[in-house]
């Protein structure tokens, strides 16, 4: 900002410590003084030049890379922050986004006290203690109890804006005052997770790091340059050592810039490009028949079905890829050794996903790249996940009534084993929220807690949530930015950043573990999840003894140092917690590729081209092709993730407002030039969901029939794409999440100048 | 200006009403510094005052005119950055430090007054207090609190709040200006 500089004490004062302190030395001079705001310290305190110290944290949004993080911290403020060299995934560096961190928690715009609004949207806020915020909230799930004779009409929305294991501890909290209404499954992987689990028996990725041994490497679907950018050293390590990079994707992508050869594929039609390289390499005998004969069950089958229904030519009308490129990567992805593929979570967001990941897998598997360092069809894992989820894990108050339906609480992260009990929760897709409250009855949903997401941001038809929204008789959100969820809440609860409490963060890709310190005081009055739930369990007992079970701890450390076991400690070679704070330590893997040893997780013990498991959920049980939605107007619409923001964090600081000051909707030229529009025109983009109005950006890296806005919230903007996004579901997902994902990227809509 | 009678009970006042930001409390402050001026109390509904003061400076949205000294005049606009260590040096300084339960940035205004107010009261026993004030009122508070004042003009506000900023508007002008006038 112009004008502004930075001064030095000098500057403002330049009158030494010891002469103030000669003039104070009057006895009882300081006594005379009024109280104020200040403590007025004893004289010859010694704390006034003081060092950096330094704190392990780790990123815990969510993202591939889970960066270890090192934090410098003077007088209790974070001087930097910088990637953790301990690591070899981090390697010293952070994203864009990591390296604002300080700019985040110590910007003027956070959350600072807990506040209540006086009618809902209205803008009214006031600022309030947290024992009247948590008297009120109290005050309201006893009356929810009196009246519907249970807590069924409390709900929690609750995913991954903090991926920091203590912070189950929200739904800990809800179990911990009774059997409640949850919404489960995830908008993010699903489809590919079940696929994978249909096919191998478990979703395990080979460690990222192993890329650098792959002779050829498959980046379908995904866009590491952005969103995994600690990958791309592997990758880049890969090429030097003459891998060949090809990327699949509907986008010309900051990563496909740096491939050797680019493939543009139809949107959604990956399963067909797949079957058909999968058809080329059968036909030309590029298998690997001894990983078939020794590992796999149902590759006649499949070999049938291939033979029956699938022709190059086929995949190439369907997928949009010629018959000469399709031939081409199956021969050189078929004859490399090893070959690797990494598979994004966008070509899974469709109401074909599951099935296209499941033909993608069967490529590894006719080449015998399952179970090879350097190769693997790269999803994702949960293998270091193997936490006590003591946070999360509590009883419900004694005499509590529930759900008497079947259904049980599913999460891909966390299965926590119960004890058997005649109640259960009452489970809700977590892709349909807004229909969900709209249409729950019995008792309705009637408190909602907000924790760890942005619905509004991130859930389908935006329109469809404000009726919801507008439906409940309170809401909650815990977060640290204002935001429309805020915006349509009742309450607002500031919430500790990473930096604020003790945690520990595993990822979902690479295989380190990273203890996250407490580095800092909370700021203003934010506190952590955990202690909110403390405060809250603390005012229910004292309303009703015994109306919430959660343990009255607030120090975060003492629920970080629970979530420890020594199954932790074996696979990461430690033998207590604090030999983290020296830094990251990586899982020792008897090999870097999953499935080493062969000994896959299916009922077969086998890789499951034809998958009875699959049959039962409802899908074809081996990997055929499966039609996906049908356009149902003009232009498909894609709403992918963004270099600047996770999800609807970080768009809103100045750092990433420099390089990304407004959205944009991305046309192809040709298809601009036939509306009428040019760049930079204010454009309608509409659907029967919605429609929002923004500038348009002409460009060559997206197909004719598609419009792409970026995924974001922006300050200030009441710009949303998921005006224009509906809550599809996807064709997999209820297996292990519990429900089906959402087909984000079967969207469509059209297009008009304003 | 400093040395005046009731000049830290000025400042005692306008940091309340800035720091707790509660309508009872910022009643209570306006009240009490209107009764110290002799001015008449305005009618008013408080709870729209704490709409507007919340609006203004404190959140849950962007607050429009932020009350800390950073976001003026560091680049960024964050908090916690050479601008509030410089200045929680000089509390440091003069013996001041933030109890360990309050985290909010030393550059705040309510402390900012607080520390005014208490340079005030220490400088009747010594002199090193009163070039200590001199240079924190001229080279930090005048360099940003105009900024900050600046916003506020362009906002709608409620008469207590309107109030309590040209209270502050007039005890800087009027420090800074009996500051320079020692100088000569």
């Amino acid at each position: 900002m112009e004008g502004k500089r930075k001064k030095n004490i000098a500057e403002i004062c330049p009158v030494s410590r010891r002469n103030i302190l000669k003039g104070l030395a009057a006895a009882g001079a300081l006594a005379s003084i009024p109280a104020g705001l200040f403590k007025a310290e004893a004289w010859e305190r010694t704390k006034f030049q003081s060092g950096l110290k330094t704190f392990r944290n780790a990123c815990p949004r969510n993202c591939y890379d889970t960066c270890s993080i090192k934090t410098y911290v003077k007088d209790g403020a974070i001087e930097f922050v910088e990637g953790a060299k301990e690591s070899t995934f981090t390697d010293g560096a952070l994203c864009v986004k990591g390296f604002s961190y300080p700019r985040r928690v110590y910007s003027p715009d956070r959350i600072k006290y807990p506040m209540i609004q006086d009618k809902r949207g209205s803008g009214n806020w006031r600022r309030i203690s947290w024992d009247e915020a948590l008297n009120i909230i109290s005050d309201k799930i006893l009356e929810i109890q009196k009246k519907d004779g249970s807590l069924l009409g409390m709900a929690l929305d609750k995913y991954s804006g903090n991926f920091g294991i203590t912070h189950y501890g929200v739904e800990g909290m809800f179990s911990s005052l009774g059997y409640t209404t949850r919404f489960v499954g995830t908008p993010c992987w699903p489809a590919g997770i079940d696929a994978q689990n249909f096919d191998m028996g478990n979703m395990w990725c080979n460690d990222p790091e192993d890329m650098v041994k792959a002779k050829y490497i498959i980046v379908w679907g995904a866009n590491p340059a952005w969103n995994s950018v600690h990958s791309m050293k592997f990758i880049y390590k890969a090429q030097e050592n003459g891998a060949k990079l090809i990327v699949i994707d509907p986008v010309l992508t900051q990563t496909a810039a740096k491939a050797d050869t680019y493939i543009r594929v139809k949107t959604g039609q990956d399963g067909a490009l797949a079957l058909g390289m999968a058809k080329h390499i059968v036909e030309k005998g590029l298998v690997d028949k001894k990983f078939l004969a020794d590992n796999t069950k149902g590759y006649e089958e499949f070999k049938a079905y291939l033979d029956k229904n699938v022709t190059v030519k086929w995949a190439a009308k369907v997928s949009g890829v010629s018959e000469k490129v399709i031939r081409t990567v199956a021969e050189q992805y078929a004859k490399a050794d090893p070959a690797t593929i990494w598979i994004g979570y966008g070509m899974q967001r469709h109401t074909n996903g599951g099935a296209s990941v499941r033909a993608i897998d069967a490529l590894a598997a006719l080449t015998g790249n399952i179970g090879k360092e350097g190769g693997g069809a790269r999803y994702g894992h949960l293998a270091t996940w193997g936490f006590n989820y003591n946070a999360m894990v509590q009883k419900q108050p004694a005499g509590s009534k529930g759900y008497t339906g079947k259904d049980k609480i599913k999460s891909e992260f966390a299965n926590a084993e119960g004890e058997a009990t005649s109640y259960s929760d009452r489970t809700i897709n977590i892709n349909k929220i807004a229909e969900s409250i709209l249409t729950t009855n019995e008792p309705p949903i009637r408190l909602l807690w907000v924790a760890c997401k942005n619905p509004f941001a991130q859930d389908f038809d935006r329109n469809k949530m404000k009726k919801a929204f507008d439906k409940l008789e309170m809401v909650v959100t815990v977060d640290q930015f204002f935001n429309e969820t805020v915006q349509n809440s009742d309450i607002v609860l500031p919430c500790t950043t990473l930096f604020e409490e003790y945690t520990v963060n595993v990822s979902y890709w690479h295989y380190w573990l990273s203890i996250n310190e407490k580095a800092i005081p909370n700021q203003y009055e934010a506190k952590s999840d955990l202690e909110i739930a403390a405060l809250l369990s603390a005012k229910m007992n004292s309303k009703v003894q015994g109306s919430c079970t959660f343990p009255q701890i607030t120090d975060t450390k003492v629920w970080m140092e629970k979530e420890f076991n020594d199954g932790i400690y074996k696979f990461f070679g430690i033998s207590s917690w604090e030999e983290l704070k020296n830094g990251p330590k990586k899982a020792i893997l008897s090999s870097s590729a999953s499935w080493s040893d062969k000994k896959f997780a299916t009922p077969s013990g086998k890789y499951e081209f034809k998958s009875d498991l699959a049959k039962e959920y409802g899908h074809t049980a081996l990997p055929e092709y499966k039609e996906g939605r049908k356009p149902y107007n003009k232009f498909r619409i894609l709403t992918p993730h963004t270099q600047f923001a996770l999800h609807s964090q970080f768009n809103n600081l100045d750092y990433m407002q420099e390089f990304n000051k407004e959205p944009l909707v991305y046309i192809n030229p040709a298809s601009a030039k036939a509306k009428g529009i040019k760049d930079g025109d204010m454009v309608r983009v509409f659907n029967k969901t919605g429609e929002v109005k923004v500038k348009a950006r002409t460009t060559d890296n997206i197909a004719a029939d598609v419009l792409l806005m970026y995924e974001a919230w922006y300050k200030d903007s009441s710009f949303n794409v998921q005006e224009l996004v509906d809550d599809t579901s996807s064709d997999m997902g209820t297996f292990k999440t519990g429900a089906p994902g959402v087909a984000i990227h079967d969207q469509f809509g059209d297009i008009m100048k304003i | 200006m400093y040395n005046a009678e009731n000049t830290p009970k000025v400042l005692e006042y306008l940091r309340d009403f800035f720091y707790f930001g509660t309508q009872d409390r910022m009643q209570r402050a306006y009240e009490q510094l209107c009764s110290l001026n002799g001015d008449t109390t305005a009618e008013t509904d408080w709870a729209e005052e704490q709409y507007c003061f919340n609006r203004l400076f404190v959140g849950p949205a962007s607050p429009l005119a932020p009350i800390v000294a950073s976001f003026y005049l560091e680049e960024d606009g964050a908090y916690n950055g050479q601008t509030t260590k410089c200045v929680r040096d000089i509390y440091q300084l003069i013996g001041l430090e933030l109890p360990e339960d309050t985290s909010i940035p030393e550059d705040s205004l309510p402390m900012e007054l607080d520390a005014c107010r208490y340079l005030i009261l220490i400088s009747r026993v010594t002199d090193e207090a009163v070039s200590v004030y001199g240079y924190f009122v001229r080279n930090h508070l005048n360099e940003w609190i105009h900024l900050f004042l600046e916003k506020t003009d362009r906002q709608e506000k409620t008469p207590a709040v309107e109030y309590m900023l040209f209270i502050l508007k007039r005890w800087v002008k009027s420090a800074v200006n009996e500051l320079i006038a020692q100088e000569v």
